[in-house]
C-alpha cells in the first residue's frame, strides 16, 4: 500500500513539471513583456527600458529565465505581482479561498440532486421518465453557465428582489458569526447553483452510465435470481458500486469547475481566482496567470490522487490496476 | 440509450453478426425527432452564417439613433446600448460560433486520431510519452488554457480557435488510443496480420473504420464544447473585436439586464441551442447499437 502511494506520488511531479513548463512557454510567446504593458505608449528611453529590464530580471535569454523560474517554483516561490506589488503565491491563496467556496458548493449540489437522479434513470420502469432526464440533462449540459448566471441575476436579484448580485457580502455589514454566515449564504446560492448546473447533468449522466453498467453485470443477475426484492437489489447491490467511477470523476470535474468559475466570478463580482486570472490577464500580469495556472494544476492533481486513494483503499482491485 | 433504444432492441438481440464491422456499416437507422430537430437546427443557423450578408437587416457594427429600444417591425429583436440591431449581430454571431466549433471539432479529430493511434498502435514507451503529454493538457481546466492563450497571443477568431483545439485534443486522442490498443488484439486484426497484410493497410483499412465512430461522436461533443468556450471568451472579452460574436453580445448586455431582456435574453437562447443540438447528434450517434439486455 505504501509503495502504492509513492508511486502514485512521483507520478504526479513530472506532470506537474510539464504543465509548469508549458505554461512557461505559452506565456512566454507573448508579445510586449511587463515593462512595456505598465509604460504603456509613454516616451521612454532605450536604456531606462533595458535598465528595469535588468531589475526585473527578463532580459536575460529565454533558457535561463525558464531554468529560474523552475528552480524558485520547486521552492514554492511562484514570482512576485508586479501589478498587486506581492507575492504571487500568498495572492493566489488569497483568492483560492473563495473560488474553493464556489466549487465546493457546486460540486456538493451537483452530487447531491445528481446522483439520486441519475440513479432514478437508471433503474426506472419506466422509459419516459428515462429519456425526459436524459433529455434534460442534455439541455442543462448546453447551456453556458454565465448566460445562466446572468439569467438568475435578472429573475432572483432583479425582478424577484431574493438575492443579492455581486460579490460575497454585504460590504459593511456587521452582525454576528451567524448572521455574516447567512450573508454569505444569500451571495453563494446564485453563483453556486449556476456553475452546478453543467455538472449536475454531468454527474446524472455519468451515474446513469454506471448504474446501467452495474444493471448488467452478473452478481445482479444473479440476486434476481436469488428472488431478493428489487428495492433491496438497487440499494444494497447497485447503488453501491454505481458511486465508485461516480466519485473518481469528480477529482477531474474540479479543474473544469475551476475554468467555469472564471465566466461565474466575473458576472457576480465573486473576488475568487477567477476574477484575479480576469484582472492579471487584462494587466499583463504574466507571473500571477503563470502561478494560478500552476496552483490550479496541483490541486487538480491533488484532488485526484486523494479520490485515487480512497478508491484504492475501498476496493484492492483498482489498487492493482492503476499502478503503470 | 435515448428515444431510439426501443428500435433496435430485438434487432440486436437476433443479430449476433452486429460485431463485425462490414455489417454494422450497413445498419443505419432512422434519426429520432430530437435528432432531426437538432440537423434540422444545425442547417439553420449554417445557413444563417453562410447568408449572413443576405439575410440581416442591418450592418451589426452600424450605430443608429434607436437605442435600447425593444423589439418592433424595424428591429425585430430590438437595438443594443449604442443602437446596433441585435438580430444582425446574432446572425453575423452563428459565423464566429460555428467556425469555432467545428474547427474544433474536426481540430481535435485530426489530433487525437494521429496521436492516439500511434499510442495505441505503438504502445510501449511511445504510448506512455504521449499520454502522459495528452494528461499535462487535462489536468489545466480548458478554459484556463484557451483563455491563457488567446490572452497572450492575441484575439482573432482564427487563434480562438487553435486555443480551443489545443485545450480540447486529449479527449479524443485518448478515445482513439483505447480504440487502438483493443483493436490491435482483435482476431480480424490478427487474421490480417498473418495473411501478410502490410501495417499502413490493417491501421486504414481494419482499425481505423471501426475507431473511427467513437472518435466521431467525441468531435460532435467537442463542437458543442468549442462553442462554448467561444462563448466563455468573448463574454470575458477575450473574443475577435472585429466581429460580433453571442458572447460578445452579452457581454454588454450586463449591465442593461433589468433594463432590455431583448439584449441577453435571445443571445444565450442561441448559444445554447447550437450546443445542445450538437449534443443531441453525438449522443444519438454514441448510442447507435449499444444495448445490453439487462435483468433488472
Amino acid at each position: 500500500m505504501l509503495s502504492w502511494l509513492v508511486r502514485r506520488l512521483a507520478y504526479v511531479i513530472p506532470l506537474i513539471w510539464g504543465v509548469v513548463t508549458l505554461t512557461f512557454i505559452l506565456v512566454s510567446l507573448a508579445p510586449g513583456d511587463i515593462v512595456t504593458a505598465t509604460i504603456g505608449d509613454y516616451p521612454a528611453s532605450e536604456e531606462y527600458l533595458a535598465q528595469r529590464r535588468a531589475e526585473l530580471g527578463i532580459d536575460e535569454p529565454f533558457p535561463i529565465q525558464y531554468l529560474k523560474y523552475l528552480a524558485r517554483v520547486v521552492q514554492g516561490d511562484l514570482g512576485f505581482s508586479f501589478a498587486n506589488r506581492q507575492s504571487v503565491l500568498p495572492l493566489v491563496i488569497d483568492h483560492l479561498g473563495a473560488t474553493l467556496i464556489l466549487v465546493v458548493a457546486a460540486t456538493l449540489l451537483a452530487v447531491l440532486i445528481g446522483f439520486p437522479v441519475g440513479m432514478w434513470a437508471a433503474t426506472t420502469r419506466f422509459r419516459t421518465i428515462d429519456t425526459t432526464i436524459n433529455v434534460l440533462s442534455l439541455i442543462a449540459f448546453s447551456i453556458p453557465t454565465f448566460w445562466l448566471a446572468l439569467m438568475g441575476v435578472l429573475v432572483f436579484a432583479i425582478n424577484l428582489g431574493l438575492l443579492p448580485t455581486q460579490g460575497i457580502n454585504t460590504i459593511g455589514y456587521s452582525g454576528d458569526t451567524f448572521g455574516q454566515a447567512w450573508d454569505m449564504f444569500q451571495h453563494l446560492l446564485l453563483p453556486a447553483a449556476a456553475l452546478a448546473v453543467p455538472e449536475t447533468a454531468l454527474m446524472i449522466r455519468m451515474t446513469r452510465a454506471s448504474a446501467n453498467g452495474v444493471l448488467n453485470s452478473g452478481f445482479v443477475l444473479t440476486a434476481v435470481s436469488k428472488g431478493l426484492p428489487r428495492r433491496q437489489i438497487i440499494r444494497r447491490h447497485v447503488t453501491r458500486n454505481s458511486l465508485l467511477p461516480v466519485v473518481t470523476v469528480l477529482g477531474y470535474t474540479f479543474g473544469t469547475m475551476v475554468g467555469g468559475s472564471v465566466l461565474v466570478e466575473k458576472v457576480f463580482g465573486w473576488p475568487g481566482m477567477g476574477s484575479l486570472l480576469y484582472d492579471s490577464v487584462q494587466r499583463r500580469d504574466t507571473s500571477v496567470v503563470l502561478g494560478i495556472v500552476v496552483v490550479v494544476a496541483v490541486i487538480t492533481l491533488l484532488v485526484n490522487v486523494i479520490t485515487d486513494i480512497v478508491y484504492g483503499l475501498v476496493d484492492p482491485k483498482v489498487r492493482e490496476a492503476t499502478i503503470r | 440509450m435515448t428515444i431510439d433504444q426501443g428500435i433496435t432492441k430485438e434487432q440486436d438481440a437476433t443479430d449476433p453478426g452486429a460485431a463485425q464491422p462490414d455489417r454494422r456499416q450497413r445498419r443505419w437507422r432512422r434519426p429520432s425527432v430530437l435528432t432531426t430537430i437538432a440537423l434540422v437546427l444545425v442547417v439553420l443557423f449554417a445557413l444563417a452564417a453562410l447568408l449572413a450578408p443576405l439575410i440581416s437587416p442591418y450592418d451589426p457594427f452600424a450605430i443608429s439613433e434607436a437605442i435600447l429600444e425593444g423589439p418592433s417591425s424595424a428591429h425585430l429583436l430590438g437595438t443594443d446600448d449604442v443602437g446596433k440591431d441585435i438580430a444582425s449581430q446574432l446572425i453575423y454571431g452563428a459565423r464566429v460560433s460555428l467556425f469555432v466549433g467545428i474547427a474544433a471539432g474536426l481540430g481535435s479529430l485530426v489530433i487525437g486520431l494521429i496521436v492516439g493511434g500511434i499510442a495505441g498502435y505503438v504502445g510501449g514507451a511511445v504510448d506512455n510519452m504521449l499520454m502522459r503529454f495528452a494528461e499535462v493538457f487535462q489536468i489545466m481546466p480548458a478554459m484556463l488554457v484557451a483563455l491563457v492563450i488567446v490572452a497572450v497571443i492575441g484575439r482573432n477568431s482564427t487563434l480562438t480557435a487553435l486555443a480551443v483545439i489545443i485545450a480540447l485534443w486529449p479527449q479524443s486522442a485518448r478515445i482513439v488510443r483505447s480504440q487502438f490498443l483493443n483493436l490491435r488484439t482483435a482476431e480480424f486484426v490478427d487474421a490480417a496480420r498473418i495473411s501478410g497484410t502490410p501495417a499502413w493497410r490493417i491501421i486504414a483499412f481494419e482499425i481505423f473504420p471501426v475507431a473511427f465512430a467513437p472518435a466521431g461522436v467525441q468531435a460532435s461533443l467537442d463542437v458543442g464544447r468549442g462553442m462554448l468556450l467561444e462563448a466563455g471568451l468573448s463574454f470575458l472579452g477575450l473574443g475577435d473585436p472585429t466581429t460580433s460574436s453571442w458572447g460578445g453580445v452579452l457581454r454588454r448586455a450586463q449591465p442593461y439586464l433589468s433594463d432590455a431582456w431583448w439584449f441577453s435574453v435571445p443571445a444565450g437562447i442561441c448559444i445554447a441551442l447550437m450546443v445542445l443540438s450538437f449534443n443531441v447528434i453525438g449522443d444519438a450517434l454514441g448510442n447507435r447499437g449499444n444495448n445490453g439486455r439487462r435483468a433488472l
